[in-house]
């Protein structure tokens, strides 16, 4: 779900990236796995039912040519909303680690 | 499964603003053309079809609301899981997020509650309904075993009068106890049913459907007095039974914890790097 990019932008934002190399993987995929599926529930809020389905269908085909153009198509603010969902993952993780 | 953050602007970036507020992303209304909210209510519709749009609805709140359950319970354990690589012991307080999708559960269940609360309205509206209608019947086929006992007494020329003009001898028309002043076609029709020996309110319906009709306001009010008595008094033999303590049972509502306090986030914390986290 998440490029190379993005994981390092999100490593360094919460200072981790000294740590061993395993340890980022698994902590990457959790934060992974909890801003998919706020995405997804963030998703089905704003699509009409028959969409819901749709879209059901094709994530669990994992067509993800298909994922991307009908989301493009039916929520044009999608790139805004996966941004500020994995923000909020992330800053929520990075305030849970702060207070230890 | 989405690639979307490609070319996207470092979080760290001035460019990166979403949610830099502490706004809740949920709170965030996205206009989304075409995801008007699905009526429920339509008036002009059939019983049956508002019965089926409700259990529809009551459905897709379900799932909705196992979806949300679902990421409640996630959001925390792989929080937790990621803490624990960190070598942080799992969080006391519930992540702020989970917090904000508590909130949004609430209102889902609220929402599921009404439409199953319409639904019981609907429901026992159209058994009301049932009910008047066998109850229409009873009370008209009552009237009319009535009015045939009459007709037994009428004398042969009033009775024969009555078969060919729907009329009295004197020519008035016939005054029942049971059925008032009936009109003569109708009058005719019942009589030929008496002398064929036709009682029975569904035999009788065949050869003058009408019948229903002309008496229905009549019948309708003491249908509805004679459903609502009944109903009543099934409530108050009921009401003992109902006054028992119930049995707690335990729903997936009560094994969600209370929503905590939605803890703002510090801004000293924004932007800085975690030093020295343990591992």
């Amino acid at each position: 779900m998440i490029d190379n990019q993005i994981k390092k932008n999100i490593i360094s934002k919460l200072g981790i990236e000294k740590l061993p190399q395993d340890k980022i993987g698994k902590i990457m995929k959790k934060l992974e796995e909890n801003i998919q599926r706020k995405v997804v529930l963030e998703i089905l809020d704003l699509l009409k039912k028959e969409d819901q389905e749709e879209i059901i269908n094709l994530i669990e085909i994992n067509d993800d040519k298909r994922i991307s153009s009908f989301l493009s198509e039916k929520i044009p603010v999608i790139d805004s909303l996966i941004k500020a969902t994995a923000e909020a993952v992330v800053r929520e993780f990075k305030i849970s680690i702060s207070k230890g | 499964m989405i690639n979307k953050f490609e070319g996207e602007p470092n979080l760290n970036s001035s460019e990166s603003n979403l949610n830099e507020t502490g706004t809740d992303i949920n709170a965030e209304k996205l206009e989304v053309e075409g995801s008007e909210k699905q009526e429920i209510k339509q008036p002009e519709l059939l019983p049956e079809e508002q019965l089926k749009n409700l259990e529809d609805g009551i459905g897709t709140k379900g799932q909705e609301i196992t979806k949300l359950t679902e990421s409640i319970e996630g959001t925390k354990s792989e929080l937790d899981e990621a803490r624990g690589e960190l070598g942080l012991p799992p969080m006391e307080d519930e992540p702020p997020n989970t917090a904000s999708d508590k909130e949004k559960l609430e209102k889902l269940q609220a929402e599921r509650d009404a439409l199953e609360k319409q639904k019981e309205e609907l429901v026992s509206q159209q058994e009301k309904g049932n009910l008047i209608k066998e109850e229409k019947e009873k009370i008209l086929q009552e009237k009319l075993d009535e009015l045939f006992k009459e007709f037994e007494g009428f004398n042969p020329g009033d009775l024969k009068s009555i078969l060919n003009k729907g009329k009295t001898k004197e020519g008035k028309n016939v005054e029942s106890n049971s059925m008032g002043e009936l009109d003569p076609e109708v009058a005719k029709s019942l009589a030929k049913a008496f002398e064929e020996g036709i009682k029975l309110l569904p035999e009788i319906i065949k050869n003058l459907p009408e019948l229903f009709k002309k008496f229905d306001e009549d019948l309708t009010k003491e249908a509805m007095e004679r459903v609502d008595k009944k109903l009543e008094e099934q409530k108050k033999e009921e009401k003992p039974e109902e006054s028992r303590p119930e049995e707690k049972s335990e729903t997936i509502e009560d094994k969600i914890p209370p929503v905590g306090e939605i803890k703002k986030e510090s801004n000293f914390i924004e932007g800085m790097p975690i030093e020295n986290p343990k591992g």
